[in-house]
């Protein structure tokens, strides 16, 4: 076979990231060191800051929290030289709903995160490294925990790694359960000590983060991947993938499935390779999926999307977002309402409280009038509100997380309005998620 | 400079100013909650959104064109204008749908959660919530689909949130969580402006509240944060419910309570004080004020001397002035006119000053003076102006800042995050400056402070100390390497040390405590030479710096305030009793009526406070700053220019000044004193001060931000009196911790609660001076002691 | 001068002679006023008998005479006098000043201060003009000078006007039978 490889099936394609996974003491050193570890952070050491971003900027790796801005770019932004402390960030707060890769790939492969870490440290001059974990991750933070102590008995962090002449300290960080630490300037907010607040940007994290220095902030399965493409090169990544999401990517399937879980495919893969070859297919009929975790707007159930390939473009194209790639199933016999109803009410409870929109508008609003709805107390025009809600609130909020709120119940509007107009009309309280299991 | 189109008007502007500020200097409104001046903008109300664009270039390095006109690229998203930097060639739109459809719905939804007690809350009428609901919230072509149809007022119709209202977070300020509109204003004051960090919010999404831990505000410039709630969130309590925003008598004057001249305006109501806020004067506070210039006002009310008083067969009986004055001539008639003195209060005006220098110029005597003149004359220093602090690359402070010149400590604050006064723009201050960041580190290099009493400023200083009273004058002989630093104080000696040598610009503040000790000021002064530094002094009269330079202190021979010695003496405050015991003939000129008073007192004549006085004052800086009389009903009380012009009556003198305006154009004529708000700095001949005069005792007075008549009311509730001394002290004095007792001090008996300090040089009592005192050591005189 | 014109003016002075008058014979019979005349003000209560004035001295700025004159205090929780935080200490009007224009009743925010029915306010003294709370308070009957009257007299208030029915904003007011 030639061309991009887009499928897992296609034979060149091997896993990587998820290699280790299940495997028995995966996580110690012994086991990393004899399945390769340790020797792309000898290579990039080796090879220097400049071709470590060439290097990530050839492959193509875009970052893999959800956003998807290019990670070579984002590490080419960083000041060189500036004779301060530079900050490398590992985001592993996972807390988007219908995301579960980055645990996993802590608690059975935390030496390939910590390559990773060292790697991104060599490319910004970073001699020190912070990894904010969700705090709920217990396991995969004694892991991280054990393997690096394991990782500085034996030399490869702390000063003088391997007698390169480069130094990296590595400290974990767990946080205390806000979805908004998993936004950059947050995050670097509550590493502070502070109120987990997003600052203002400008200034970008690369010109003062962290405690006022230059700092970058990666997600784990970012800086996992990192580890491979110095390893193997960046055509072997670039060679999976469409034009401009190339590489592989972890998938995580949730809902009425066979085989619900996370997947290693290429990007471009598509949606029903996906859910049907890997996931095994729906137990019961399936109305939305959700792409990208819950602040993606849900796309409907068909074959128009489900074959589509899961790239960041094809995705946009629909109207939806690849998102961090977890994808939920909604299934049919559960309301659209009492899905947005509980999403809305994450992010209501996940709002920080800064601004206005998010604050007042998702937080108080919207989850009030999605309230009103489900419980059957809905009135004529509660749908037009509710929608000239999301356009008073969209776009004008603090941070992303007010347009987080708002992509999903948008996106439900536009493909499941008549089940919102029906719930008003008859006024019964729609049934609820936990009815299903009594 | 930066070249911005906003709507149809196109400016210049500094590079770096906000949209917000590019937008108010063009002339246009922008709705805002959260930008504050002097604060650091953080686009959290989301009020300022405008539409951003520019033209853009093309390939060809010209710019791409449209009918002719560069074409302009508009930016996806508003942005909001506090947060956003202009950029040369930016298009501002602030009038398009798009924006009003954005600010409308953010009015909406601030209004959500925001309780409807408008006509109970004493920020209605002066509420910018109110106003900007007024002006942006109803955009009838949004809320009124059908111009038949009545407008839609509400589109909420869910129960609000209830939480805690009339909370009282200190006994000066209260907070109500209902009408909070989370604008951080007040948590950012706190972290920015004074460094105290007492407030916070907790919790988060639309439960978010505002809290403080549980001991108040502990804090000397809480009340700043009711100036600039933007609604009734945070209230002043001893001001509540007094009157509507509308009714009050706002009088603009300058606050006589330290030597900084803060502004302040006074509100009246039916002739009582009832609030005092915090004005703009950029040179001086820029908008902020200290606690006890804005809470400190309650005694003004109650009790005052309405009209004269006079002794007749023993007792004084009200009368009038032509009474008083017949008085004063008969009780004057057989006094030689050099046996004379006349005294005046600290904060005296300069008008009152030059009333007293020519009566008793007038007379040949020399007894006269101010209280609270320092024993080394303050004119011997050159002073620095609030401006040229925040360019000094090294602030060298000996004394307290928080305690003896409150607004200095807050412009300390800016001048430890190197911040610089701001570009003055055509509607003023900046309301969004982007050189303001929030949690700006300090610069702690460039400031070092020791003092008798831990300050709270030296938490931004490089070194601090604190040394045993009386030990100013060994520590700067360190300082100029005359000598060994005191005990503990070496390292930061000698860190100051090489900091003055290495900076340029210095600037020495000076507490009272080495200014009551010429050997040390005079130390201070031969190391303000060599440095070449300006110098601030702190004085305890808020106008020592004018009345010496007019020439006001005691002739040779003549008794200062702190002494006993004429026969006959005018007094514009209450003396000592044994000042009063000693003389024999006593004129008085008191707001207040006083036990003392009313024992002694021949001939009590009603006096203004500061509120109700016009004239002029000297600041700190030398600035000349103008003072209003607030409309506070006062009897027939008058300023010391009328009392001394009844004075000279009765003794047959003419005097060039009888009123007060007279007074005011002599000085402009003769002494040259410049306009309000410029600087007077006349070469004042001072007086030869000597070692001698330094004030010995174990008692030291420390300065304190409030004056004794100031401790009542609310105040009473947050000032501690409080006896403090080291542990050791403690044990050797026989006293505990709790202990009560009553101490013999300089402006009378004070009950104070003993209070053991870790840290505290050993062998020193501490007392809070309240007021004239400060700074001075006197002997401990502990009359009643015991457990409490 | 016809005869003709004479017999028609006797004749129009014949027919008022025998028709019902016009005119009311105040103050031996009331006045009958409408529903919606502006006289003395009333200062309603809740029917738990709370004050509903607040004291927010809205009437006081929207009253073109200056009439008006609050001060507010704030309420004792235990021993509240008006429902809320705060309630008027001072309530003054200058009867003197007043226009009756009724811009007061149309500024209160709770329905406080009602223009009533009371006219008979006629008196000596300036300061006797001034009303304050306790003479217009909902459950005080006439004006100033009439209970003065009253108090001598020993007899009940009279009030010198009828209505066919008080206006529903005037909470708890009894007009006179």
């Amino acid at each position: 076979m030639t061309g991009p490889i887009v499928s897992g099936k296609d034979p060149r394609f091997e896993k990587t990231l998820y290699k280790h996974v299940g495997q028995p003491n995966s996580w110690t050193l012994s086991y990393y060191l004899a399945h390769g570890g340790y020797q792309a952070i000898r290579k990039a050491i080796a090879q220097g800051q400049d071709w470590v971003i060439e290097e990530v900027k050839k492959s193509g790796l875009r970052g893999r929290g959800g956003a998807g801005f290019p990670t070579g770019l984002k590490w080419s932004f960083m000041p060189r030289n500036t004779g301060k402390q530079h900050y490398i960030v590992c985001n592993a707060d996972e807390s988007e709903p219908g995301s579960f890769k980055d645990r996993y790939l802590m608690e059975d492969d935390p030496h390939q995160l910590i390559e990773g870490m060292m790697i991104a440290g060599v490319a910004i001059q970073a001699s020190k490294g912070y990894i904010y974990i969700r705090g709920e991750y217990r396991r995969a933070y004694d892991r991280l925990i054990a393997a690096i102590r394991e990782a500085y008995a034996a030399g490869y962090l702390g000063q003088n790694v391997l007698g390169t002449g480069f130094s990296f300290d590595l400290y974990v960080h767990r946080g205390a359960g806000a979805y908004i630490c998993g936004e950059e300037t947050a995050l670097m907010n509550s590493l502070e000590g502070l109120r987990a607040n997003p600052r203002m940007k400008p200034p970008f994290p690369a010109q003062a983060g962290l405690w006022g220095m230059p700092t970058t902030i990666n997600n784990v399965e970012s800086l996992c991947s990192v580890v491979h493409i110095i390893q193997r090169g960046a055509d072997w990544f670039a060679s999976m993938g469409t034009e401009k999401s190339k590489g592989h990517k972890l998938f995580q399937v949730s809902g009425p499935f066979k085989r619900p879980g996370v997947y290693e495919l290429p990007l471009g893969t598509t949606f029903r390779e996906l859910l049907f070859d890997w996931a095994g297919g729906p137990t019961e009929p399936i109305q939305a999926i959700i792409p990208g975790g819950s602040s993606c707007p849900p796309l409907p159930w068909n074959d128009e999307i489900l074959d589509t390939p899961m790239d960041y473009e094809s995705i946009s194209a629909k109207g939806s977002l690849l998102g961090t790639g977890g994808v939920i199933g909604i299934p049919a016999s559960m309301s659209m309402v009492d899905a947005m109803w509980n999403v809305t009410r994450f992010y209501g409870h996940e709002s920080c409280g800064k601004c206005t929109p998010c604050r007042e508008g998702v937080s108080g609003w919207m989850v009030s009038l999605f309230e009103k709805i489900g419980t059957g107390q809905g009135q004529k025009g509660d749908v037009e509100l509710l929608e000239s809600m999301l356009n008073q609130i969209e776009g004008r909020s603090f941070c992303a997380l007010a347009d987080a709120a708002c992509w999903p119940v948008r996106g439900s509007l536009k493909h499941f309005r008549h089940q919102f107009v029906e719930a008003v009309e008859q006024g019964k309280p729609v049934e609820r998620l936990g009815s299903r299991w009594g | 400079m930066a070249k911005v189109t906003i709507n149809d008007r196109t400016i210049e502007v500094p590079n770096g100013t906000s949209v917000m500020d590019a937008i108010f200097h063009a002339g246009y409104d922008v709705p805002l909650f959260c930008a504050e001046k002097h604060l650091s903008p953080i686009g959290a109300c989301r009020m300022c959104l405008v539409r951003t664009g520019s033209p853009r270039k093309g390939p060809d390095g010209n710019f791409i064109m449209e009918d002719g006109q560069p074409k302009i690229f508009w930016m996806p998203k508003l942005a909001a204008a506090c947060i956003t930097a202009v950029a040369d060639g930016m298009v501002v739109d602030t009038l398009s749908d798009e924006v009003k459809h954005a600010q409308s719905g953010m009015v909406e939804l601030t209004l959500l959660n925001h309780p409807l007690d408008c006509p109970t809350c004493d920020k209605g009428g002066a509420c910018e919530l109110q106003d900007r609901s007024y002006e942006y919230g109803l955009v009838e072509k949004f809320y009124q689909p059908d111009p038949m149809e009545l407008p839609m007022y509400t589109r909420f119709e869910m129960t609000r949130r209830h939480v805690d209202k009339h909370h009282p977070l200190s006994p000066f300020i209260v907070l109500d969580r209902e009408r909070c509109i989370h604008c951080k204003r007040c948590v950012r004051y706190f972290e920015e402006i004074p460094g105290d960090e007492v407030l916070d919010f907790i919790e988060r999404g639309v439960h978010t509240f505002i809290n403080s831990e549980d001991d108040g505000l502990p804090s000397n410039f809480t009340g700043n944060i009711v100036d600039i709630c933007p609604v009734g969130a945070l209230l002043d309590r001893t001001a509540r419910f007094r009157a509507r925003n509308w009714e009050y008598d706002a009088t603009e004057t300058t606050s006589m309570d330290d030597a900084c001249g803060a502004a302040i305006t006074v509100d009246t109501r039916s002739g009582l004080l009832e609030r005092i806020r915090a004005a703009e004067r950029r040179e001086v506070n820029e908008v902020w004020i200290s606690d006890a210039a804005r809470f400190g006002h309650e005694w003004v009310n109650e009790n005052r001397v309405r009209s004269p008083l006079v002794r007749k067969d023993g007792k004084l009986v009200e009368t009038t002035w032509e009474e008083a004055l017949k008085a004063i001539r008969e009780g004057l008639s057989g006094v030689a006119r050099s046996e004379i003195g006349v005294y005046l209060a600290g904060n005296s005006t300069l008008e009152e000053g030059l009333a007293a220098l020519e009566l008793t110029q007038a007379l040949g005597t020399p007894h006269r003076d101010f209280q609270g003149r320092t024993a080394y004359p303050v004119t011997g220093f050159t002073p620095a102006s609030f401006d040229e602090l925040l360019d000094a690359e090294f602030v060298l402070i000996l004394g307290e800042p928080t305690e003896e010149a409150p607004t200095l400590h807050l412009r300390l604050s800016e001048y430890s995050r190197g911040l610089k006064p701001a570009a003055r723009l055509n509607h003023g201050t900046p309301f969004a400056d982007l050189n303001i960041k929030e949690r700006m580190p300090r610069l702690t290099h460039k400031l070092a402070l020791f003092s008798a009493y831990p300050s709270n400023t030296a938490k931004w200083a490089g070194a601090s100390g604190v040394h045993a009273p009386g030990a100013e004058a060994a520590l700067l002989a360190a300082l100029l390497g005359e000598g060994e630093a005191p005990a503990g104080l070496a390292e930061a000696v000698a860190w100051v040390k090489e900091r003055l040598a290495a900076s340029q610009r210095v600037v020495l503040v000076l507490g009272a405590g080495v200014l009551n000790r010429p050997g040390a000021a005079i130390k201070a002064r031969q190391l303000a030479e060599r440095t070449g530094a300006r110098v601030m002094c702190m004085t305890p009269a808020a106008n020592a710096r004018g009345l010496e330079a007019l020439g006001f202190f005691p002739g040779k021979g003549g008794a200062g305030w702190t002494e006993a010695g004429p026969k006959a003496v005018y007094y514009a405050y209450l003396p000592t009793e044994a000042q009063l015991r000693a003389a024999s003939f006593r004129v008085l000129h008191l707001t207040h009526r006083h036990p003392l008073a009313e024992k002694y007192a021949d001939v009590i004549l009603p006096n203004q406070t500061p509120y109700e006085k016009r004239g002029h004052t000297l600041n700190l800086e030398g600035r000349v700053l103008p003072l209003e009389p607030a409309a506070i009903n006062n009897g027939e009380a008058d300023g010391a220019v009328a009392a001394l012009a009844v004075l000279a009556e009765a003794l047959g003198i003419q005097t060039p000044v009888r009123l007060v305006r007279q007074a005011t154009r002599l000085l402009t004529e003769k002494h040259k004193l410049p306009a309000a708000l410029e600087r007077w700095l006349p070469k004042g001949s001072g007086w030869a001060a000597s070692e001698s005069d330094a004030t010995q005792g174990t008692l030291y007075l420390r300065p304190t931000m409030w004056r004794r008549e100031q401790v009542v009311g609310a105040v009473a509730q947050v000032v501690e009196l409080k006896l403090e001394m080291s542990p050791a002290t403690a044990r050797a004095q026989g006293l505990a911790d709790g202990y009560q007792v009553e101490l013999e001090l300089p402006g009378g008996r004070e009950r104070l609660e003993v209070k053991t300090v870790a840290g505290l040089p050993d062998g020193v009592m501490y007392a809070p001076a309240l007021g004239a005192w400060a700074g001075r050591s006197v002997e401990a005189k502990i009359l009643v002691g015991g457990a409490a | 001068m016809s005869i003709a014109a004479l017999a028609q003016s006797m004749g129009i002075t014949l027919k008022a002679l025998f028709s019902k008058p016009v005119t009311i014979p105040y103050p031996d019979a009331p006045v009958p006023l409408k529903p919606r005349f502006h006289g003395r003000h009333v200062l309603t209560r809740h029917p738990n008998g709370l004050e509903k004035c607040i004291g927010c001295s809205l009437c006081a700025a929207a009253c073109p005479a200056y009439a008006i004159y609050v001060e507010a205090a704030e309420n004792d929780p235990q021993n509240p006098v008006s429902a809320g935080e705060r309630y008027a200490r001072v309530y003054e009007i200058n009867m003197l000043r007043c226009i009756f224009c009724g811009m007061c009743e149309e500024a209160c925010p709770t329905g406080a201060v009602v223009m009533g029915y009371d006219f008979e306010m006629a008196d000596y003294r300036y300061s006797d003009f001034v009303y304050s709370k306790e003479d217009m308070l909902v459950e005080v009957e006439g004006t100033k000078p009439q209970r003065r009257e009253a108090a001598y007299t020993g007899k009940p208030v009279k009030r010198g006007y009828s209505l066919p029915y008080v206006r529903p904003e005037l909470e708890g007011f009894k007009p006179p039978k």
